[in-house]
């Protein structure tokens, strides 16, 4: 079964890349990957394209804005989105690492409302590593912590 | 598999070999000696060899060596330097420095009638040899404008150029344990001190990089040249200089020009300031000291080459290092993390 990856975007790129890459080196290629974005973080929403090309040029891109203060209204979209990528047939991971509190709290709650396969959350132990993409953070200083499903 | 990269790419290697094992050795091939072991997973154990053994190789294989070929092999107290150059070992008074500093700043900024003269540093060649800057002055919240002699600037750039001229020499005599030293050596290769040079050089870019710098001018070189020339840009200016040395001597000329200096105090060796970043720097540089290294863990075997024929200026900017390893999956992760900060860096 494929799998489908939804994660938010905050300020900093460089979280959302190393949430994808360790998805990608621990688990699995996603087929589709669906970035949540505010009118903040839209901006990113090009080059973020880029990014998921270096990974496969395969990979599916949906891009999706929601309001960051409005919890009920991101619950209601990407709870749809998960329902979406179920019909399709998708296994459906969730990211809850980067971005705002408050869409940390969305997606997570949407993931467990829907049950999806997994949530995650990428834990960097060491500050010292913070704006720096997963390569370049030593293995003892990350972890992807699954937080909900196997 | 040979490659090249940047230094940073050292804690990718790291991350794969260390799946298998944590207690990671790094040697020395040329010269014979292991260096520093460490366990990659915590940091918990950090071991560098002693003295003794240090010296011991290096009398065995210096016997009858001519003054220049002795220049190009490391002395113990050089290995020591490596640790202070990545940040492992601090100064000693280093609290005392940056608080100091901070003071001086705080002055200015609450009563400038009172002192009218902004706060600025003058850097001693050391200070850029040693990368006190990048390691320790960084911690600082407010940062004070730097000055650099062109002096300083003289000293460093009249070294990066100096070759190894007898380099069967220095491979049959000193490194006759090692049959494939061909593979590491070159005529026209960086001598040891242009190596060191390169260092400061490169940290030279970095400070003009990330702080206020003025270059000033001055004569080469000495440092009763370095003296003068802050001594004569105090004289015509609104500044209060205060020197940033290493190097105690310095400071009678600095006193005598009636400029104020700080004593950066040498570090106590054997108490550590241990973290990722400061050890990765430091295989970065022991690389350059030690013109080659080679990182083991179990099975794998990681060779880092700092030098190589055909390296240019802007490889020791970038930090680039040439890597020989079986790793295979170190090309894809090179390919796609090189796009991706190019990616990154059209939103600066």
């Amino acid at each position: 079964m494929d799998w489908s990856f939804i994660i938010s975007v905050g300020l900093s790129i460089e979280a959302v890349v190393s949430c994808l890459w360790s998805f990608v080196e621990k688990y699995y290629l996603p087929k589709e990957v669906c970035f949540i974005y505010t009118s903040v973080t839209e901006r990113f929403r090009d080059i973020l394209r880029d990014v998921v090309k270096t990974f496969s040029p395969t990979i599916s891109i949906r891009d999706v804005v929601v309001d960051e203060t409005s919890i009920e209204n991101i619950v209601k979209k990407v709870g749809s989105i998960v329902d979406e990528y179920r019909v399709r047939g998708y296994k459906v991971c969730i990211d809850v690492t980067p971005g705002r509190k408050t869409m940390s709290i969305a997606l997570y709650y949407t993931g467990l409302r829907k049950n999806v396969d997994k949530i995650v959350y990428l834990h960097l132990k060491n500050k010292m590593f913070e704006g720096e993409i997963y390569p370049f953070i030593p293995k003892p200083c990350i972890d992807l912590v699954t937080l909900y499903g196997d | 598999m040979e490659i090249k990269l940047n230094y940073k790419y050292i804690i990718s290697l790291l991350n794969i070999v260390s799946e298998n094992c944590s207690k990671i050795l790094v040697k020395a091939p040329l010269f014979n000696l292991n260096l520093i072991e460490f366990n990659y997973m915590n940091l918990d154990y950090f071991k560098i060899i002693d003295s003794d053994e240090y010296n011991s190789y290096i009398y065995s294989i210096i016997y009858g060596v001519n003054k220049k070929i002795m220049d190009e092999i490391p002395s113990y107290r050089h290995f020591i330097d490596t640790l202070l150059i990545s940040g492992i070992i601090v100064p000693r008074n280093i609290e005392n420095i940056l608080k100091y500093i901070e003071q001086q700043l705080e002055y200015r900024r609450i009563d400038p009638l009172k002192y009218p003269k902004p706060f600025i540093l003058g850097l001693d060649t050391n200070v850029l040899y040693l990368n006190f800057i990048s390691n320790f002055l960084d911690r600082l919240r407010e940062k004070p404008m730097i000055i650099i002699s062109d002096s300083v600037v003289k000293e460093i750039s009249g070294k990066i150029d100096k070759k190894v001229r007898d380099i069967s020499s220095l491979g049959k005599i000193v490194l006759r344990n090692i049959l494939s030293y061909k593979g590491y050596l070159y005529n026209g290769m960086e001598s040891f001190r242009a190596r060191r040079a390169l260092i400061a050089y490169s940290e030279l870019k970095d400070v003009e990089e990330k702080y206020v710098t003025k270059r000033i001018s001055g004569k080469c070189c000495g440092d009763r040249k370095i003296v003068e020339s802050y001594s004569n840009f105090v004289r015509d200016s609104r500044y209060s200089l205060t020197l940033l040395t290493f190097d105690e001597k310095i400071r009678g000329y600095s006193s005598m020009r009636g400029i104020s200096s700080i004593y950066i105090e040498p570090p106590i060796s054997n108490s550590y300031s241990l973290n990722y970043r400061n050890l990765i720097k430091l295989l970065y540089i022991l690389s350059i000291y030690f013109i080659a290294i080679s990182i083991r863990c179990e099975s794998y075997t990681i060779e880092v080459k700092s030098i190589w024929s055909g390296k240019r200026l802007e490889d020791w900017l970038n930090k680039n290092v040439l890597i020989n390893t079986n790793v295979e999956e170190i090309k894809e992760i090179r390919d796609r993390a090189e796009k991706i900060l190019q990616l990154i860096s059209r939103t600066d």
